[in-house]
């Protein structure tokens, strides 16, 4: 049993570093612009489709598509905060505004991916699927380990391009107040825009890993949603430790729920976590409390 | 501004008297001359109403934007399919119950959910109707899990008009009241400062708990309708996020936190979205609906009632 408590908690701890790469995207966003980007999970799930589509046509790995098909994500974050967030900030409108018009966005790719891919369950088999090492008597799966690894670097350039370029500097003081690193000389629009087109990128990387790991059909978006929304306001909207730590709680929770009781509880689990969390600290774990 | 959207409402509502007993008058006999198509069109259109001008209850009066509105809509199928398939009772009379199920969890989660604000209250009742969402697919004694529960199937589609005519009558009346009452009044005042409202003495959780419950209501009864109607219910259809997605359209488009707002949005989507896929056929019409949904906030933020009110839009969420 302790082999196989070891062996979830490992499993979990992966999957939580896949996540943590989701879910800073996602608070990135929150923390530089106040945009609840509710098609976050929807880039991700494009992403998965767009690594299926080059797998097919041209047996590209995702491990190698995803570092090309970052840059089309990019581009479509810095023409969606141009068009749609901007606007709506220079109306100064609420956040709750951006939620909503982002459901707009949700909902164009989700109904898009139904007519391209249809309903049906997709899946990209590359040679490394489904086979695992064994350490010490635990199975751990090849898939999870290459890809956390490939998710913790991606998270350790965000960091670094976060903490030692001046880009990365003013994206993190944007971050943590806007009016005054706007009073600092900081370019908001600019700075901004990169924010939303680095985040979009990352999620649409995390969608390519993820294609090898689950099977994904359009609806798969509302899975992600509900996960990445409850580990970003669990770690406090605006956080990006948070966020990570959040992630990690995360991934260990689900393991341990589905080798304790059933898989088919973790999201009753998890969701009553994050409700049960912010009745006791309305901001998240890490987050300003004043909501 | 908005007052003035919503004096308009009640205005056409009082001068027009007659003319709505006569609308009512012919949506009662027309189950007489209508094809089976007109009335599940139109009931429909009730089934949407009902749930629109709920929601409008909470989030266009009190500010709370909830992003789990099929929550209740779902309890109530449940409560009413179980009933039927269990004890063989009739949803006609169950549905009631299912929507006492539905207010009562809303006060139980309402009482600590209520405190958060913004995109933490929306994105705590989206977690929400995903617990439940999990909760009908394992708690397969009681809900047949992911196989959905079906009933025999009622032969005739008249009595469920005029039920969801009725829930839908109801629900226009009560926000009419609503709006025009001391109650309202409060709700409105915390929408636009609830800690001032709180300091004028305005019991805010209590306003709150009520709005909520009262949203939860009917979504529940029609719930329970609903899904004997369709004789057939699984956990995705049930707590579907398309319904909260229609009904936030629907207040967006004609106005919430207005009386007649959500009956204009109703009859714009719901005839819009006939009619493009009557023309293209599958899933098309929903890209329509999320392109209309992007313009409606870029450019159209208080909805079509607020072109007649005045000149520019009034952004209920501006406050939040």
């Amino acid at each position: 049993m302790l082999a196989l408590t070891m062996q979830s908690l490992i499993g979990g701890l992966l999957m939580g570093s896949i996540y943590a790469l989701l879910a800073v995207g996602l608070n990135m966003v929150f923390g530089g612009m106040r945009v609840v980007n509710n098609a976050h999970a929807n880039f991700v799930v494009l992403g998965s489709y767009l690594a299926y589509a080059l797998f097919r046509g041209y047996n590209l790995d995702p491990l190698i598509s995803i570092f090309p098909l970052m840059i089309p994500f990019f581009l479509l974050g810095v023409l969606i905060q141009r068009f749609l967030i901007e606007p709506l900030k220079r109306r100064k409108a609420a956040m709750l505004t951006t939620m909503l018009v982002m459901a707009g966005v949700w909902i164009i790719i989700e109904t898009l991916s139904l007519v391209i891919w249809t309903a049906d369950y997709r899946f990209v088999k590359a040679p490394y699927t489904g086979t695992s090492f064994e350490v010490f008597g635990m199975m751990i799966s090849k898939t999870k380990v290459i890809f956390s690894v490939v998710a913790a670097v991606l998270l350790a350039l965000i960091y670094l391009f976060l903490t030692k370029t001046d880009r990365g500097r003013a994206i993190r003081a944007v971050t943590e107040d806007r009016e005054a690193s706007q009073l600092m000389g900081v370019k908001i629009t600019q700075v901004t825009t990169l924010t939303f087109g680095l985040a979009i990128a990352l999620a649409g990387a995390g969608g390519g890993l993820m294609s090898t790991m689950y099977s994904f059909y359009p609806a798969m978006a509302d899975v992600w949603r509900g996960r990445l929304f409850c580990i970003v306001i669990l770690g406090g909207l605006g956080s990006i430790p948070g966020s990570i730590v959040a992630a990690f709680i995360f991934g260990v929770v689900e393991a341990l729920v589905t080798l304790y009781a059933s898989a088919i509880w973790t999201d009753v689990v998890t969701y009553s976590l994050v409700i049960i969390v912010l009745l006791v600290r309305p901001g998240g774990l890490m987050g300003r409390q004043t909501a | 501004m908005l007052q003035r959207a919503q004096d308009l409402g009640t205005r056409v509502l009082q001068q027009q008297k007659w003319w709505i007993l006569l609308l009512l008058v012919v949506l009662a006999v027309l189950p007489l001359f209508a094809s089976r198509f007109v009335l599940h069109i139109l009931l429909l259109f009730f089934l949407y109403v009902t749930l629109a001008e709920s929601w409008n209850l909470l989030a266009g009066y009190t500010g709370y934007v909830n992003f789990g509105h099929v929550t209740f809509m779902g309890i109530g199928a449940y409560t009413s399919l179980i009933l039927m398939k269990d004890f063989g009772l009739s949803p006609f009379y169950t549905c009631f119950l299912g929507g006492l199920f539905a207010a009562i969890t809303a006060v139980v989660i309402g009482y600590p959910l209520l405190r958060l604000r913004g995109p933490y209250f929306a994105v705590s009742m989206l977690s929400l109707s995903f617990i439940f969402t999990a909760l009908a697919f394992n708690l397969s004694g009681l809900t047949e899990g992911g196989r959905g529960i079906s009933v025999r199937p009622f032969p005739s589609k008249v009595p469920f008009y005029y039920f969801m005519l009725v829930c839908a009558v109801i629900s226009v009346g009560a926000i009419y009241k609503i709006s025009r009452s001391k109650f309202g009044l409060g709700l409105i005042s915390i929408r636009e400062d609830e800690e001032v409202a709180d300091s004028l003495g305005v019991n805010t959780t209590l306003y709150k708990i009520l709005a909520f419950a009262g949203s939860a209501v009917l979504p529940g009864i029609v719930g329970g309708i609903y899904g004997y109607y369709m004789s057939y219910m699984d956990p995705k259809a049930a707590f579907s996020f398309s319904f909260t997605l229609n009904s936030i359209v629907m207040c967006m488009l004609g106005g919430s936190g207005t009386v007649l707002g959500p009956i204009i949005g109703a009859v714009i989507l719901r005839s819009m979205s006939e009619f493009v896929s009557y023309l293209i056929p599958g899933e098309f019409y929903k890209l329509l609906v999320g392109a209309l949904f992007i313009g409606l906030i870029l450019y159209l933020p208080g909805g079509i009632m607020s072109l007649f009110a005045g000149k520019e839009g009034s952004d209920v969420f501006a406050k939040r």
